[in-house]
């Protein structure tokens, strides 16, 4: 089965994802396997990435870590979470609450809706700052002020008292990264944190969660399905699909050198400006429909080199060389690695991109 | 290569090569798993059965009483075998007037909704597609009759009218069409500036005909629903004004009037109240529950859903 | 904001005046108020005097005239059943049917919005269902006749309340409780429907995310954003039960409020009793709508700046 990467005790990660498996309970009985044995980590101040196209399980993965998923009918089938070291899935309700906001925090995808509507945006950072941190109203209220003034809004002494719908979408999308940042958080989840805005706007909201690193130290996990997007800003990737992960790499690695079939042909099908082709190069088929999941690797009925193994059992995540880690039949089968042997590799430096 | 396509059997084009009746046919099939519309609707059913055969199966006649056998208690309460359930001061049978009642009851609630969801529904559509001024002075209309004291003014029309059971329905639909009105109005709205309507009009099909084929149909179903909400309004409307005496006049009996007739024997002889106001709550709340299933269960968005 | 409340104002306005005159017209279309008044045997005389004192002889637009101007000064002319300003007669009883539904409308919140959060938080749980049944019960049962099933069990068969009438607080459970069971219906269920749909909406995510405990989650979020459905709901129904309910609750309770009254009035065919009353429960309305419509800004933001 996949375990988890190996690392060395100086370099243990922030944050582990082990395998982890987050279903949702059919009302007809059995299960969606929404997170199916998905295992990442994110060490301090990286940039991860995390891609995927929609249905792949990349929102639920991040939502598995907060605990935020519905409950009933989402449950934890199996995995482990671990967070400095300690398992998050251990962990009470009540002491995740001391974690979200505090240590982890998240910025979601709509902002238009992800703001209260009938709260300030002031009051709204100040309750974070205020749940966590034991100081007065004034001085949360200034803190507020601070972190507004750090996502580069202008003017946030009188922008702290307006309501969402007084702000465009790319402001309300920086005041929810205020809002996360508010009391430092080692780790920062971005779910599609650009997808609802416009390209213009998409690259400041970008530099200013590269930005954050610097100011604020954090941790990123960047969840996208713009391949640019992690061109751009990401130091390492994984790539998920149908609640699997099939790669693990940095960056330069994944669009240098793809190994498994399914980046290439996410890579294959960005179009480019020297492009001469008449047609643009497709996946052939769509993604599984995850109550009906195909038998053996879940990528096979689209994959140009699927075998017969491929169609009945699922390839381990294995690592063909350090911090790369692939889950297909045929890097096993080239490489000639067993599906046991998970490297205990020197991390390398995170390459400067 | 393998190459595994999924197939989806619910696409729109191979719905319409369905059976015309193949909504009414699973609408069937789910009423049959939601056992309590099903109860409801087989009860609304015996209420209708029974108000329209009320002078076949009506053990006597409503109107003629024994004063002999007055004040009786039902059968099972220690009174005759006779009168099921007991007799009124006068005599007569309480379960026969109970059919009678219920003819009453139901036809002025029918009529009366029938009334004003047509007059309601005209106006809505005229708001709704004119738009402009007129939209403006219909929902003026609307939103200055909706804050009026809706009794109150019932109960006005019908002293100065004089209580008939025409001019009780006169009374009852005069504060019945908004509704319809602001309901027919917004469903317009909804469908007049969408594609279908564009479609439509692209092709050259005339406003009126647009109106009449492409979007009726389409806002039949909440009408429906909110026309059986109605009506179980109108019952407990015509229940009360007719208790209080403004209503249905003796020697006719609805259920509000056997109530009301019967205070004053209270609490002795408490099946002159108790029979009318199980009927009349029992078939508001029947219409009630039919009207929720009916609304989750036309909803296209509820398709393919087994509970 | 300044908009805002000249526009409520300009609406209520147009109501009271179309109530107003919807009376008026209603009742002076009757045939002839007179024959009820006398005798029989009354000569003509008498009737032409007694219709000239009314000021039934003169032109319909005329006395409209005179009604419209006797509004604007308060004055509704004398009842002829009470030989009093009308519109004294229609004020005295007010105070008591807005004090029966005010405690009846606070019974039904107190119980009302407990239950429609407990309902939308396990939806479909039994908790949800008995909720949802016993709601849909209130909603269809007919009060006047709850009221009398009250009485035939607590009043006659335990003794704990009496049948009707005023006087200390036991005159007032029953009655209150009758009028509580449709509202408590009624807000029970929007309480549930709008706190579902808030329930559902990315915030509510967001601030889970920040590790803020349930209780805040639903009741400072959630709750703020459904109150504005739920204090129209409860307003609107604060309204029909002056305006509706309480005339048969005060029947069967034989209770003084200006239900009774109006009852009364009816079968007096006292007009300007008619429309004294008719007039000053239109204004209690709308009044009532107009701190309803206050009462947005607290809850939705949006309404300030419009």
């Amino acid at each position: 089965m996949t375990k988890a990467p190996n690392l060395r005790e100086d370099v243990s990660p922030l944050l582990s994802v082990q395998d982890l498996k987050t279903y949702f309970r059919k009302e007809e009985g059995g299960s969606v396997k929404a997170v199916d044995g998905v295992s990442l980590h994110i060490r301090k101040k990286e940039i991860l990435g995390v891609v995927g196209e929609s249905g792949s399980g990349k929102s639920i993965t991040a939502m598995s870590i907060l605990r935020l998923f519905p409950s009933p009918p989402g449950y934890i089938a199996g995995g482990d979470i671990l967070f400095e070291n300690q398992s998050l899935l251990a962990k009470t309700q009540k002491e995740m609450r001391m974690i979200r906001g505090k240590d982890i925090s998240m910025v979601f995808q709509e902002p238009m809706s992800s703001l209260n509507p009938v709260y300030t945006v002031g009051y709204q950072i100040r309750e974070n700052i205020q749940l966590h941190q034991n100081v007065t109203k004034k001085e949360a209220l200034d803190h507020a002020v601070d972190m507004l003034r750090l996502v580069g809004i202008a003017s946030p002494e009188k922008r702290v008292h307006d309501y969402p719908f007084q702000m465009s979408g790319g402001m309300r999308q920086r005041v929810m990264v205020a809002m996360a940042l508010s009391c430092q958080p080692k780790l920062l989840i971005a779910d599609e944190p650009t997808t609802a805005l416009d390209v213009t706007i998409q690259a400041q909201i970008l530099r200013l969660i590269l930005e954050t690193r610097e100011k604020v130290g954090s941790a990123i996990m960047l969840i996208t399905h713009d391949l640019g997007v992690v061109a751009e800003v990401c130091e390492r990737v994984v790539v998920m699909y149908s609640g699997k992960v099939l790669e693990v790499a940095y960056v330069n690695d994944l669009f240098n050198h793809p190994a498994h079939p399914y980046t290439q042909g996410l890579l294959q099908a960005i179009p480019r400006l020297d492009d001469t082709r008449d047609r643009l190069s497709i996946i052939p088929g769509s993604i599984p429909n995850p109550a009906n999941l195909p038998e053996g690797c879940r990528f096979h009925p689209r994959c140009q080199y699927a075998e017969e193994r491929c169609q009945t059992e699922q390839p381990p995540l294995v690592s063909p060389k350090p911090s790369q880690w692939v889950s297909c039949w045929r890097v096993v089968g080239e490489k000639g690695v067993d599906s046991d042997v998970i490297a205990a590799t020197a991390v390398k430096a995170p390459l400067n991109v | 290569m393998a190459n595994s396509t999924l197939v989806d059997t619910d696409t729109p084009e191979l719905r319409e090569s369905r059976p015309r009746f193949y909504e009414l046919h699973r609408m069937k099939k789910k009423m049959v798993k939601d056992r309590l519309a099903l109860y409801a609707l087989i009860f609304l059913m015996l209420i209708f059965l029974s108000a329209l055969l009320a002078s076949i199966i009506s053990p006597h006649d409503p109107t003629t009483g024994d004063i002999w056998n007055r004040l009786k208690p039902p059968s099972f309460a220690g009174g005759y075998s006779g009168h099921l359930l007991g007799t009124d001061q006068l005599g007569r049978d309480i379960l026969s007037r109970l059919f009678y009642g219920g003819r009453v009851s139901l036809r002025i609630g029918f009529i009366t909704v029938l009334f004003s969801s047509l007059v309601g529904i005209f106006f809505g559509l005229l708001a709704g597609y004119a738009g402009g001024k007129t939209d403006t002075i219909i929902m003026g209309l609307v939103d200055i009759q909706f804050a009026f004291p809706g009794m109150l003014v019932a109960l006005v029309f019908v002293m100065v009218l004089g209580p008939s059971e025409l001019h009780l329905i006169y009374a009852l639909a005069f504060n019945g069409w908004m509704v319809f009105a602001r309901m027919a109005r917004s469903l317009v709205l909804t469908f007049r500036d969408g594609p279908l309507v564009e479609a439509a009009k692209a092709i050259g099909v005339k406003p009126l005909q647009v109106m009449i084929r492409h979007i009726l149909p389409n806002i039949f179903a909440p009408l429906v629903t909110l026309f059986v909400l109605e009506v179980a309004r109108i019952i407990g409307a015509e229940a009360m004004m007719s208790f209080l005496g403004y209503g249905i006049q003796p020697p006719s009996s609805s259920w509000g009037l056997m109530i009301g007739e019967g205070r004053a024997y209270f609490p002795m002889a408490w099946w002159l109240i108790v029979f009318p106001g199980i009927m009349i709550a029992s078939t508001i709340l029947a219409l009630n529950i039919f009207s929720n299933w009916f609304t989750t269960a036309i909803d296209p968005l509820q398709k393919g859903q087994s509970g | 904001m300044a908009t805002y409340l000249l526009k409520t104002l300009l609406k209520a306005l147009v109501v009271v005046l179309g109530v107003s005159l919807l009376v008026f017209v209603l009742t002076r279309s009757i045939g002839n108020p007179v024959n009820t008044m006398l005798p029989l045997g009354a000569s003509m005389a008498e009737r032409a005097r007694l219709t000239h004192q009314l000021g039934l002889d003169k032109p319909l637009l005329a006395q409209l005239g005179d009604y419209v101007v006797g509004v604007a000064q308060g004055n509704f002319g004398e009842s002829w059943w009470q030989q009093e300003s009308a519109l004294t007669v229609a004020l005295r009883p007010l105070p008591f049917t807005i004090e029966l539904s005010g405690i009846a409308v606070v019974i039904s919140l107190v119980f009302a919005i407990p239950l429609g959060i407990l309902s939308a938080l396990k939806p479909r749980s039994l908790l949800d269902k008995v909720a949802s049944t016993s709601s849909m019960l209130g909603i269809c049962v007919p009060n006047f006749w709850l009221g009398l099933i009250l009485i035939l069990i607590f009043s006659n068969l335990l003794h704990w309340f009496p049948t009707s009438g005023t006087g200390g607080w036991q005159y007032w459970v029953l009655p209150s409780v009758t009028l509580a069971v449709l509202p408590l219906g009624r807000i029970t269920q929007i309480v549930r429907t709008a706190m579902l749909e808030q329930l559902r909406e990315l915030y509510i995510v967001t601030a889970r995310s920040k590790g803020l405990p349930e209780f805040w989650v639903v009741t400072r979020h959630a709750l703020k954003n459904a109150g504005v459905q739920i204090v129209t709901m409860s307003g609107w129904e604060l309204g029909r039960m002056i305006a509706g309910y309480t005339i048969a609750i005060e029947a069967v309770f034989g209770l003084p409020g200006i239900g009774s009254l109006i009852v009364d009035a009816i079968g007096q065919q006292d007009f300007p009793l008619i429309q004294a009353i008719t007039f000053v429960i239109a204004i209690c309305i709308v009044f009532l709508n107009i701190l309803i419509d206050l009462s947005y800004p607290l809850f939705n933001p949006r309404v300030k700046f419009k």
